[in-house]
């Protein structure tokens, strides 16, 4: 089942997309409207070739060819929370403010991406060390390149 | 002789001091992801105000062209570009890096983005004005046709998939479409939301389809970030290793670095299209053509020789016609004109003093690399390597918030920046490659730009297919781009023949080559 | 082994930073007692660019605190101007701001602001549209380019910065008062337009005098569109000599978030226009191609106004207003 979704949903998505930009195209003038229509078409054709490739492959073997499989240890669970605390993060910048955001992002993330057998000391001294250089590029930025970092209720 | 008397110029203390300083914090600059030389440029800018305008050049210069060749140093060891311009040194850098070869391939971008500084800085100095001339050739149609060479990489980047490839790049060709359109001036594909009239900052954008998918795998398996083999065949400068690969690698050093110059005349192309153009034709022209992207050495020659030829290369336009060949050009171009300095021809003759101190700083800042290099070299691979992830990850998280919020100070371009990170991963996942998608982001509105422009010009003159086709430079694009998209099938089809008349020696030999 | 070296950079990051800020920090009380962060919309290098860098040589010696100029391009300045109001209103942010852009993008489209979003506190310099040829070009006078393109309609080319820009408004009203029909090409900048100029892949350019006066003998000015001869260039005939009313081109001036209290507008606009009178910054700017002018906080609504009305009688007829 998976493997039928990884052939067959990324192309028809593709042919969604190119759908949605000829529509699209009918808003603009002539001239802005050559290229995204020549960039659809052609994405389409190619999507199409796609599946058709995919549909004489699945017939001929009785499975299609899947992307590189990977050792075992993986898992999904911990790229699916560095997505989650990213999006929260981002967010959470306008609201509470970029150093403090960044600071417990930074926290989150390096005990999401902790593999090793847990060693508190040496988390803490990681995090001590991130949230030290994180208050440095903010001055950094702030006070030196004078780029306006986004400010909220705290810093 | 004259030229000498400006290289004693360049040679007093207070200019070798700021060339020195200037490659210095470059190279860390363009190391960082996101933290581009125009940004620091344009803060530096003021300073110059007070000195005197050689030396403020000098240092502009100096940051400018170690910026370029920092950013090697990111795309070899953690797989994200820390410029535009080393999108490609990515594809054979960071194979290597992993397999336990990170120093020499950091020594080996030292060695040729030198070589590749000094041919653009000494064709800078020679050859000036006449090559002004070239750059002025290119029209619109010439335009279209770099762009659409730029994109034919896709076949190398996309081996044995090229139905793939192409719907990546397309993708990213339409992602180069959003926002208000330079020609016709629609709004196009904005989903109603301020947030994409600006269109999708290509610096941004390139962050997110690098980064975030490197961040991703890094939290997915526990494989370490890369895996250096034990021994002492990883330490030091491995410097004579370099040195005879650069051996074998000769012609396509100086072809790389003589292509980075002249693409770097062209206003608007710039480090990335460079780079791109380079590593496809050193693909092409190599023997060994499948290694490419697996750690071939060739291909980080290609690319960074010629990032730094277009340093010198970017000048060319900027002094002699007034017409900055990249963003960085055009801020130290500003601050020429702040200080009074007449552009053009005359910059050369009457204002020669400027000019060529200015030059042999450059050529100076550009010698600095090599011992500032191989010093930053030596230890960031091994600092790299020991880094563990739960440090690795947050850190380069932040790097690429930091990163794509500072281009514009616009916390859209954050969130841009993720959503096509987790777009590039996704598609990864179901096995398209996404080089193309960057290519396509970085190309696409030169190459529509080009394609309408011409339309329109052709339409006034009443001969739009010979405006395409007119020019020698417009023909001898489209002939290169023909034989490369023949070339492979041709080669195949000839490979397949020797195949079925000796099947055995073909087999010893693909075996020996691995 | 790698902490102690984390520790080194952090420590290193933090020692730098800590030395480089009071650089910044010169206190001294009321406004403005820290520099101020001027924003460009445009890429680096372009005419608005320049004129910020010339007024930035300046705030140090007159405002007694530094500019620093940064960049936010995108769409045209659009991307910038549609920020312009969630930036904070302490006086300390300004942005550049530019008339016709300010008229005629939120006409043309939905860009994200409208004309009346943007408070501009004060105009600083203007820069009139010229029409030049190269050097070598067939064209030695006005009279020559307008008799050619009656001959052969439609295939006279000029390059321009952009769609729906002053540029090109510049260039469909040249047509109306020449009476002729041409075609034009719009590039990516005003950079990009001149090297097409220069590279012969169009016969003529759109352009500001400040592009005329920087290539300098490359290029043949062949009319400017200001009332009088300008010092920088005064080789050029006006329109107005020739015979054709045509007047117009960019008026630069800048402007503060709509937050900002009337005092602190005052302030600004005040700031600006005393490094306007600084007589060697006007010098600097005439030589460079810049109109001088000081239109200050009080006069702005009439003027904007006033250029509003002409933009919309240029824009309808030429179709180019879309809502």
């Amino acid at each position: 089942m998976t493997l039928l979704l990884s052939n067959f949903a990324p192309p028809l998505c593709f042919i969604a997309l190119s759908v949605f930009v000829w529509t699209d195209a009918d808003r603009y003038t002539a001239l802005g409207s050559v290229f995204p229509r020549t960039m659809a078409a052609a994405m389409a054709i190619c999507s199409v070739l796609i599946l058709i490739r995919s549909a004489a492959v699945l017939r001929a073997n009785g499975r299609t060819s899947s992307p590189a499989e990977r050792g075992g240890t993986e898992s999904l669970g911990r790229p699916l929370s560095l997505l989650v605390v990213f999006g929260l993060w981002l967010f959470a910048m306008n609201t509470i403010g970029f150093i403090v955001s960044s600071a417990v992002a930074f926290v989150a993330l390096t005990l999401i991406a902790e593999r090793e057998t847990f060693a508190p000391k040496r988390l803490l001294l990681i995090m001590v060390v991130g949230i030290g250089g994180i208050v440095g590029v903010a001055a950094l930025m702030s006070d030196v390149l004078m780029v306006p970092l986004p400010r909220g209720i705290l810093f | 002789m004259e030229i000498l008397g400006y290289f004693s110029n360049a040679l007093e203390p207070t200019n070798l001091l700021l060339a020195l300083f200037g490659v210095a914090v470059g190279t860390l600059i363009g190391a960082l992801p996101g933290l581009s030389a125009t940004m620091s440029l344009a803060v530096l800018v003021p300073f110059t105000f007070t000195m005197d305008p050689a030396s403020g050049l000098v240092m502009l210069g100096a940051i400018y062209t170690g910026a370029l060749y920092g950013g090697a140093y990111a795309a070899i060891l953690v797989n994200t570009p820390g410029t535009p311009s080393a999108i490609a040194t990515t594809f054979d850098g960071f194979p290597m890096a992993k397999r336990g070869d990170g120093a020499l391939a950091v020594t080996l971008a030292t060695l040729v983005s030198v070589f590749g500084g000094l041919t653009g800085a000494l064709m800078l100095l020679l050859l000036a004005p006449p090559l002004a001339r070239v750059a002025l050739q290119f029209g619109p149609a010439e335009y279209f046709w770099l762009a659409i060479l730029g994109l034919t990489l896709i076949a190398a980047l996309s081996v044995g998939n090229q139905l793939k490839g192409l719907v990546a790049a397309l993708f990213g060709l339409m992602l180069s479409m959003v926002g208000v359109a330079t020609v016709g001036g629609d709004l196009r594909l904005t989903f109603g939301t301020n947030a994409l009239i600006g269109g999708i900052n290509v610096v941004a954008g390139l962050i997110g389809i690098y980064c975030i998918p490197v961040l991703f795998d890094l939290v997915r398996t526990a494989d370490p970030h890369l895996d250096p083999p034990q021994g002492s065949h990883v330490a030091g400068f491995r410097l004579r290793e370099a040195f005879s690969i650069l051996g074998r690698n000769k012609f396509n050093l100086v072809r790389s670095s003589v292509v980075g110059t002249l693409i770097g005349i062209l206003p608007g192309a710039g480090g990335s299209i460079a780079s791109l153009i380079t590593y496809s034709a050193a693909q092409r022209a190599s023997k060994d053509k499948d290694s490419f992207g697996k750690g071939n050495p060739a291909g980080i020659i290609a690319t960074e020789s010629a990032n730094n030829a277009t340093v010198g290369g970017g000048f060319v336009p900027t002094l002699v016609l007034g017409i900055p060949g990249t963003p960085p050009d055009a801020i130290i171009l500003g601050a020429l004109l702040v200080q009074g300095i007449k552009i053009g021809p005359t910059l050369f003759t009457e204002q020669a003093e400027i000019t060529y101190t200015f030059i042999a700083g450059l050529i100076l800042a550009t010698l600095f690399m090599l011992p500032v290099g191989l010093l930053i070299g030596r230890y960031a691979y091994r600092s790299i390597a020991s880094i563990p992830k739960a440090a690795l990850v947050p850190s380069i998280a932040f790097l690429t918030v930091v990163g794509s919020y500072s281009i514009q100070n616009n916390w859209y371009d954050v969130v841009i920046m993720l959503v096509l990170g987790v777009i590039a991963w996704l598609i990864k996942e179901v096995g398209y490659p996404t080089s193309p998608i960057a290519l396509g982001l970085v190309l696409g509105s030169i190459a529509e730009q080009g394609f309408v422009q011409t339309f329109l010009i052709g339409r006034a003159q009443g001969d739009i297919v010979g405006r395409f086709f007119q020019s020698p430079i417009s023909l001898f694009l489209v002939t290169i781009i023909v034989m490369g998209l023949l070339g492979p099938a041709l080669r195949s089809l000839w490979k397949a023949r020797r195949r079925q008349r000796h099947p055995a020696t073909e087999a010893g030999r693909s075996e020996a080559s691995k | 082994m790698f902490t102690r070296r984390l520790f080194a950079g952090a420590l290193a990051l933090g020692a730098t930073s800590l030395m480089l800020a009071p650089a910044f920090a010169q206190t001294s009380g009321g406004y403005p007692d820290k520099p101020i962060n001027y924003i460009v919309v445009f890429n680096a290098g372009g005419a608005s660019d320049l004129a910020a860098r010339m007024q930035q040589k300046y705030f140090e010696a007159e405002i007694g605190v530094g500019a620093v100029v940064q960049y936010m391009p995108g769409g045209g300045g659009a991307q910038g101007w549609a920020r312009l109001n969630s930036m904070e209103p302490d006086g300390y942010t300004i942005m550049g701001t530019n008339l016709p852009h300010n008229i005629l993008q939120p006409m043309a489209a939905d860009v994200g602001y409208e004309t009346d979003d943007i408070a501009t506190v004060n105009f600083f310099q203007y820069t009139p549209s010229i029409v030049v040829v190269p050097k070598d070009s067939q064209f030695k006078t006005l009279d020559d380019l307008i008799a050619y393109a009656k001959e052969n309609p439609g295939s006279l080319t000029f390059s321009g910065s952009g769609s729906n820009s002053g540029d090109q408004v510049m260039k469909e009203r040249f047509d109306q008062v020449a009476e002729v029909v041409t075609t034009y090409i719009p590039f990516s900048g005003t950079s990009p337009a001149t090297a097409a100029l220069l590279g012969n892949q169009v016969q003529a350019s759109v352009t500001y005098t400040t592009e005329g006066v920087n290539q300098g003998d490359q290029l043949r000015v062949l009319a400017v569109a200001a009332d009088e001869r300008l010092p920088a260039l005064p080789d050029a005939p006006t329109f107005k000599e020739l015979g054709y009313d045509l007047v117009g081109g960019a008026y630069r001036g800048v402007a503060v978030p709509n937050g900002t209290p009337e005092e602190r507008r005052q302030e600004v606009s005040g700031m600006i226009s005393k490094i306007s009178q600084n007589a060697e910054f006007k010098q600097e700017m005439e030589q460079a191609g810049f109109v001088p002018v000081d239109i200050t906080y009080s006069e702005i609504p009439e003027f904007i106004a006033e250029q509003t009305e002409i933009y919309t009688s240029v824009a309808e007829p030429l179709g180019l207003i879309d809502k």
